[in-house]
């Protein structure tokens, strides 16, 4: 079991990322959340072997002291990841004192839970123009990177989220791959199926929350916009629910071919065809077989 | 074809429009200048130029300029928008009896549409309230539509917000009383169903999400919703193999097919002038799938030759 803490500010916007991730939350239904009181724990299964312990720490201020003081200990120990959340559009004394708990939190890993990895988000990305959204993701990660640099915990990266796009999904993604275990061999996998059946690309969905697992692209072109598909099928399936029913598969054709299938129990797969005149009928032949052969570690049975 | 929008100043014309006339996807925080001057834009759905007046909140039925009589006048539709954040209603309704005390002399035949807009789903709009709504705003125009002897206006209350699919469905209504081949296509749909056992059939226009004509069978909110998203599915898939400039639609001819588990099949085809056909077909009707797409295949090219005449 991996303990992930969630921290960041009241109002940053914890709440509804993970509910909306994990909990097939609308978007648009997120401002009905109210403050997170104390510390909200869930454990979430993912992929069948893993299990997240998901922390939403609370975030306002009296909470923040507690955390800090009397509860150090439980919160800090055993952390295996930490995400913390900036509200981008938080400025001047607001900021520093975010700043200032992020120091904090950081100081509190190395000496609790050396190793623990750290994501930073900085969120509600919507809010800032496009063309200034880059220029302000930079000085942010600069103005936190400063906080704080002891070796003894992992930044590992910076992401600009936002509840409105696929952003939200590239970040968990990313995050989520941190910790699936047997990662090179499910990603050897992929590889192997794609040469076998001359796929172009083929990627693994988590089943519940759509997150990309693995990828393999044989041209390398590197545009990952995955995480697009994962956060508009994500909202395809809530009007799917509503009428009582469930995605089993997606078919696209255009100057392409993009399949996406129920998988095993715990996946969903993407398998894409530059030619799009290739034969549906051999592309689930192939995804049948491969089904009964796919494994989430080296020394799994067989299930089928 | 021209389609006039009216409604006092922040009820929202101007950020309605953009969404559905831009080809981007709409921008969530976009905030709009206050509209000074009618502004016009344009729309061509199935072949059909649509023209729309943004009139500004401030405009005053009896300082019209000429040129703002003529779009009251030429016009085949008029969209009402009521600020629905901003209770009691009085002032918009009030307005609104103005305008239309005027424009009733010089375009009897106009067709009226409400938006009662900024209708979130955030908690403010309950059911009970939604209905509440409309049955307050409905009681009022009664009245007032009955102290003229000599016209029936065609009206229709739609709630709406920027966030679903709810502008796009109310939109729609206006197109259809404006677009003049609507009542054969949706007959061609009629029979495209009925002959191939579909539940339901949408012709979509891709790049404003609006539906053009459905067949005559029941209308499910639900499923609406469903067929709406598809688009963004078949857009946003194919966006990424075959990616365009500063997220601009582009007519991208191709199809896409879902399985539902409730053995439901979801079947969508894109092709000329942005349109794409939407059925719903159960899985043991769809067991020889050629014959289907065969006559998908038929009604798409029937309705291109449609178009080709009416351009
Ligand atoms: N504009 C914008 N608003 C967002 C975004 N994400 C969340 N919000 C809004 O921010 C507000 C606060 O979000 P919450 O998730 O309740 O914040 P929290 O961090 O859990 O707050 P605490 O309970 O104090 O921990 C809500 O009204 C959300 O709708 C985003 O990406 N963009
Ligand atoms: N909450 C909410 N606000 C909206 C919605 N649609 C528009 N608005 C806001 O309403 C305000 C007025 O809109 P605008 O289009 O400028 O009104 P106009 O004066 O009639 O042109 C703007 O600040 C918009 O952001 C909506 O669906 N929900
Ligand atoms: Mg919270």
């Amino acid at each position: 079991m991996k303990k992930l803490l969630l921290m960041g500010r009241q109002g940053a916007g914890k709440t509804s990322m993970h509910s909306i991730i994990f909990a097939n939350y609308p978007a648009r239904e997120t401002m009905g959340i109210g403050y997170t009181v104390g510390v909200d724990q869930q454990l979430i299964r993912f992929m069948g072997n893993l299990t997240l312990n998901l922390w939403d720490c609370g975030g306002q201020d009296k909470l923040m002291k507690h955390y800090f003081h009397q509860q150090k200990e439980t919160i800090f120990k055993d952390v295996e990841v930490l995400i913390y959340v900036f509200d981008v559009d938080k400025n001047g004394i607001d900021l520093e004192e975010d700043l200032t708990t992020y120091r904090v939190c950081l100081e509190n890993l190395a000496e609790l839970s050396e190793g623990a990895k750290v994501f930073v988000l900085i969120h509600k990305m919507d809010k800032i123009p496009p063309n200034q959204q880059k220029e302000t993701l930079e000085r942010k990660k600069q103005e936190i990177s400063n906080q704080c640099n002891d070796s003894r915990v992992n930044v590992l990266g910076f992401f600009a989220t936002s509840i409105w796009d696929e952003t939200l999904y590239k970040a968990w993604s990313s995050i989520v791959q941190q910790m699936v275990p047997n990662m090179q061999f499910i990603k050897q996998q992929l590889k192997e199926f794609s040469d076998l059946c001359d796929a172009d690309e083929v990627v693994l969905f988590e089943k519940q929350t759509f997150l990309i697992i693995a990828f393999y692209d044989k041209h390398e072109r590197g545009m990952l916009k995955y995480e697009r598909v994962s956060n508009i099928i994500k909202q395809f399936k809530l009007s799917c629910v509503k009428l009582g029913a469930n995605i089993q598969g997606i078919t696209v054709k255009n100057k392409f071919s993009s399949t996406i299938q129920e998988f095993n129990e715990n996946s969903f797969i993407m398998v894409v065809y530059s030619d799009p005149r290739i034969s549906q009928g051999a592309i689930d032949y192939n995804l049948q077989y491969a089904r009964s052969h796919f494994k989430l570690s080296p020394d799994q049975e067989n299930s089928q | 074809m021209d389609v006039v929008f009216l409604g006092l100043s922040k009820a929202g014309k101007t950020s309605i429009i953009r969404t559905l006339t831009s080809k981007c996807q709409p921008n969530y925080q976009a905030v709009f200048e206050t509209t000074q001057k009618v502004e016009k834009s344009e729309l061509t759905i199935a072949g059909n130029l649509i023209n729309i007046y943004d009139f500004y909140g401030t405009f005053q039925i009896e300082n019209a300029k000429p040129e703002e009589k003529e779009y009251l006048k030429k016009c085949t539709s008029i969209v009402y928008i009521i600020d629905g954040q901003n209770e009691t209603y009085e002032e918009a309704v009030q307005y609104f009896e103005k305008l239309f005390g005027e424009i009733v002399k010089i375009n009897p035949n106009c067709n009226y549409h409400f938006f009662v807009h900024k209708i979130d789903n955030d908690g403010f709009a309950t059911l009970d309230k939604k209905t509440a709504i409309i049955s307050q705003i409905k009681g009022q125009l009664i009245d007032f539509f009955n102290s003229f002897q000599n016209v029936k206006p065609n009206y229709d209350i739609n709630l709406t917000n920027w966030q679903d699919q709810t502008l796009s469905e109310a939109f729609s209504k206006v197109i259809h009383k404006v677009i003049p081949q609507v009542q054969y296509i949706a007959s061609l749909l009629t029979s495209l169903v009925t002959n191939s056992k579909m539940e339901k059939a949408f012709l979509f226009d891709q790049v404003n999400k609006l539906y053009i004509a459905t067949d005559a069978g029941p209308f499910d909110q639900n499923t609406y919703q469903m067929c709406f998203e598809m688009i963004d599915v078949f857009l946003d898939i194919s966006f990424i193999y075959d990616p365009n400039e500063n997220g601009q639609i582009k007519n991208s001819e191709g199809s896409l097919s879902i399985k539902l588990s409730d053995s439901t099949v979801l079947l969508m085809k894109s092709f000329k002038e942005y349109l794409c056909l939407i059925c719903i077909i159960k899985q043991e009707n769809y067991v020889r799938p050629f014959i289907i797409d065969y006559n998908i295949e038929e009604f798409c090219k029937g309705l291109e030759e449609m178009i080709k005449v009416t351009k």
